[in-house]
């Protein structure tokens, strides 16, 4: 019998904003510990938040056994690694003063707008030891806005996001970043009328990606139930459309293994490879189930059975800056989507509530909401432009995804 | 049960919340189990006000709740005058024991028997050659709820909910479909006896991947079953009933002033915490008793959902409408039970006057923005008053007044629901529980892609 302890420990300081004020200030730390013994094929597992009895987990997790719980593969094993990531982030006291002063300066420049929601600092260590020589240990801190912006008599519950993640806190690129949202809302324009339209997402809040990465969980991929399922080594989508998992640094605040320990060796795993499928995401059992590579995505509850998962994923940038795909064009920034539907047969469509007109440099102004009606196994071959870098707010690098769409596939909604 | 004691700081205010949780979890996939929780933990969330700031902290350790209440104290600046400041005012001092389902506690089945009931339904799912996958869950939770206020407030409640999730992937060819079956009740014995359902649900999937087919964009005539109403209802107007998106907001509060009229008359729309059945709510997580809050009466905006603070900054009744996830969380405004009234038509009179139009049967998702999304899986034609083929819509959407103003009939009949695994998203704090519902509804118009 092999024994395996994994263990999350997640501190965060969260000041939340209502009308750009600061309304409450939210000090945590959740512990949750996982322990889990194989035997003859079989796991069982046992969890515990916060403080615990460490052998009543145990035993726990050795009584669970009995449920028969199927686990055919190896833990992994003889790897020791420790890496820690911790930058300047400031402390408590002083990042709140910081958010003070930035709300009071946003105030009194844009009374016409308010801010609301959290902005918070996060320290996370994760580490997973087992009795086969597995000794991982993850520590990283960064800070994590999650703002909600509305101007003032609008309907809506709020009128846009205003979401970034980094390892380091300055106000004044904060405060840049709202000042060209806001000032790009306040100025309402028409879409333009053409043939055909640019579009750029971020590529976490797309949609039809998630979507994707859906369609190559493993389990779903191996057992048939895929639109991808028997496709590996074909050529589906776009020559420049590569999707793949690296589970470090800089790439991704993530621990560098996942909840199997299992590493990404260094540029991490394509699961789509200049538009060819090379393989979906896997966990050890559905690797070996369904005879595929081993990807290092395996994702669990703290009390829960590994089962394939993503918990970052990265489109490859082309060596052009934003300004040169858009070769002098416009393009349509899409800052708000809902999410859509696709039927049976692949017809998607996907509303976008807020999108700003975007000129290679600046925001210019916003546009109305609007519908995009698309065929699913279209977007990632005939649209597809190309994925890059842009640093449309202040100097935070994001990642977009630019698509082509005729000027059918788009219809103004009011 | 413990009855804990604390010292709370002087000129604050000051409440401690306590959640005592026992889960079970059991998942199959396509026939094998895979994975197998009971889970029994506690925690709990402080909450400090001085009058300007909130102050928060979460702990799993029972005994150091007294300590983070002084911690958290010394960030806050004392107001003598705390007692006085209208949100506190607002905080109800209600105190007793409402434990309700001591005689049907979930935690006292043994879980063989949770196993049995899921496992029932095996068979059904493995003898169909179009089912290519299968997952099934058995899901329950009960959670004991002590809340304590420096206002006096002393009162321990329970809720709790048992369901059976069952979802499944069918193919046909290049067609793939899928759908779930859930169940959900109070208490674990009302979830007998649903194999025939489950029957009649597998066969209507069937016929939809054998013969579904594309329709026509445009704007059609739509018939929502209680699942979609109940989901149109959510996502469309109970997130905007949220009363915390028009605080500080003097132009959006003079645009939704209660008494405006705002969708046709035949519409009510009501948030009741206190409605039986699962993740019943006989208290938010300030302690305050929950209320039936009628959204909508008579297609006038009659009222909005609140937390204490809420309903203090705008002036109007407090409704028990502030909830937390668990017990890292702290409470915001959010719905409990939220659902269209009935009318007084028959089902059938819906159909019956209705040449052509669409009728939505299930739904996959909803959005509610300044437009509103609703992802349709189960749907079809309407013909001369029948339900007719099939069809594959991927969205229906529309703007929320118009969509109120063109509600031209309600059938007699009030369904009401909840998802098993899921539940509301708002901000960080998701799932959720949540209930939903409503009756039939017909809508003159709605924009179909």
């Amino acid at each position: 019998m092999i024994c395996e302890k994994l263990i999350d420990v997640t501190r965060e300081t969260a000041v939340n904003l209502v009308q750009t004020e600061i309304e409450s200030i939210k000090r945590t730390n959740v512990s949750k510990t996982s322990f889990r013994t194989y035997s003859h094929g079989y796991i069982g597992v046992a969890g515990a938040v916060g403080p615990h009895n460490e052998l009543e987990l145990e035993r726990v997790a050795k009584e669970a056994l009995k449920h028969k719980i199927i686990y055919p593969c190896e833990p992994s094993k003889q790897c020791k690694e420790k890496r820690i990531s911790l930058s300047e982030i400031n402390n408590e006291d002083q990042f709140i003063t910081e958010i003070e002063i930035l709300t009071d300066s946003l105030r009194s420049k844009h009374s016409d707008y308010s801010l609301s929601n959290k902005i918070s600092i996060i320290n996370r260590e994760t580490y997973i030891q087992n009795d086969c020589g597995l000794d991982l240990y993850n520590r990283v801190n960064y800070f994590s806005v999650k703002l909600l912006f509305k101007q003032k008599g609008s309907k809506n519950i709020f009128d846009g996001k205003i979401f970034i993640s980094d390892r380091e806190f300055v106000r004044q690129k904060l405060c840049q970043s709202c000042e060209a949202v806001f000032s790009a809302y306040t100025n309402i324009i028409d879409l333009p009328y053409t043939n055909d339209y640019i579009i750029m997402f971020n590529i976490l809040d797309f949609f039809p990606l998630r979507k994707l990465t859906e369609d190559l969980n493993g389990y779903k991929f191996g057992s048939g139930n895929s639109p991808l399922s028997n496709k590996r080594w074909e050529k589906v989508f776009n020559e420049d459309f590569t999707l793949y998992q690296n589970l470090n640094l800089p790439d991704t605040f993530e621990p560098f293994f996942d909840a199997e320990g299992v590493l990404n060796e260094s540029g991490g795993f394509n699961f789509i490879d200049h538009g060819i499928i090379v393989s979906p995401y896997t966990d050890k059992k559905t690797a070996s189930m369904f005879k595929l590579p081993l990807t290092g995505s395996a994702v669990a509850e703290y009390d829960g059975i590994p089962k394939p998962g993503l918990t970052q994923f990265k489109l490859n940038l082309c060596n052009k800056t934003l300004k040169d795909l858009l070769g002098g064009q416009k393009a349509i920034l899409v800052m708000d989507m809902s999410r859509g539907g696709v039927t049976i047969e692949g017809d998607i469509n996907f509303p976008v509530q807020l999108a700003m007109l975007f000129d290679g440099e600046t925001l210019i102004g916003r546009l109305p909401p609007f519908n995009i009606s698309a065929n699913y196994h279209s977007l990632f071959n005939e649209n597809f432009i190309g994925a890059t870098r842009g640093d449309i707010f202040s100097n935070w690098g994001e990642d977009y995804l630019l698509m082509n769409f005729g000027a059918s596939s788009i219809d103004c909604i009011e | 049960m413990k009855d804990y004691s604390f010292h709370f700081p002087k000129n604050l205010y000051s409440d401690v919340r306590i959640e005592t949780i026992s889960e079970t979890k059991i998942d199959y996939l396509s026939g094998e189990l895979s994975d197998l929780k009971q889970r029994n933990h506690m925690g709990a969330f402080i909450r400090i006000f001085d009058g300007k700031r909130w102050y928060y902290s979460s702990v799993c350790d029972m005994d150091k709740i007294q300590y983070e209440i002084y911690s958290l104290a010394c960030m806050a600046k004392p107001d003598s005058s705390i007692f006085k400041n209208p949100i506190v005012m607002n905080f109800e001092v209600n105190s007793g024991c409402y434990i309700k389902f001591n005689d049907n506690d979930i935690t006292n089945i043994a879980i063989d028997k949770k196993d049995k009931l899921l496992k029932k339904n095996f068979p059904l799912l493995n003898e169909r050659p179009m089912i290519n996958m299968w997952a099934a869950s058995y899901v329950d939770r009960r959670v004991v709820k002590d809340f304590y206020s420096s206002k006096g407030a002393n009162i321990v409640f329970d809720t709790q909910m048992a369901g059976m999730e069952i979802s499944f992937n069918l193919v046909y060819g290049k067609r793939k479909f899928s759908e779930r079956f859930q169940k959900q009740s109070s208490t674990f014995y009302n979830l007998q006896n649903n194999e025939n359902e489950l029957i009649q649900f597998i066969d209507k999937c069937e016929s939809f991947i054998l013969e579904s087919r594309r329709i026509e964009s445009g704007e059609y005539p739509i018939i929502l079953s209680p699942f979609a109403t109940g989901i149109f209802a959510h996502e469309s107007f109970g997130h905007k009933s949220e009363a915390d998106f028009i605080v500080g907001d003097e132009l959006i509060k003079k645009a939704w002033p209660l008494g405006k009229k705002i969708g046709s008359s035949y519409l009510n729309i009501v948030d009741d915490g206190d409605y039986e059945q699962s993740w019943f709510v006989p208290f938010d997580d300030e302690g305050t008793k929950s209320k039936k809050t009628y959204l909508i009466k008579d297609g006038i905006l009659t009222d909005r959902l609140h937390s204490a603070s809420t309903a203090a900054l705008l002036g109007e009744n407090i409704t028990g409408n502030a909830r937390a996830i668990n017990y890292n969380f702290e409470p915001i405004v959010r719905m409990t039970s939220t659902f269209i009234l009935p009318g007084r038509c028959k089902k059938q009179q819906l159909f019956n006057e209705l040449k052509h139009g669409i009728y939505i049967d299930t739904v996959k998702s909803g959005s509610g923005r300044s437009i509103f999304t609703l992802t349709p899986s189960l749907a079809y034609y309407i013909k001369n008053g029948c339900i007719a083929e099939p069809v594959n819509i991927s969205l229906i959407t529309g703007n929320l007044f118009e969509t109120l103003d063109r509600v031209d009939a309600l059938s007699d009949e009030l369904e009401i629901f909840s998802f098993v695994n899921g539940g509301c998203g708002k901000l960080d704090q998701f799932p959720l529980p949540v209930k939903f519902g409503g009756p039939y509804m017909r809508v003159k118009g709605m924009n179909v892609q």
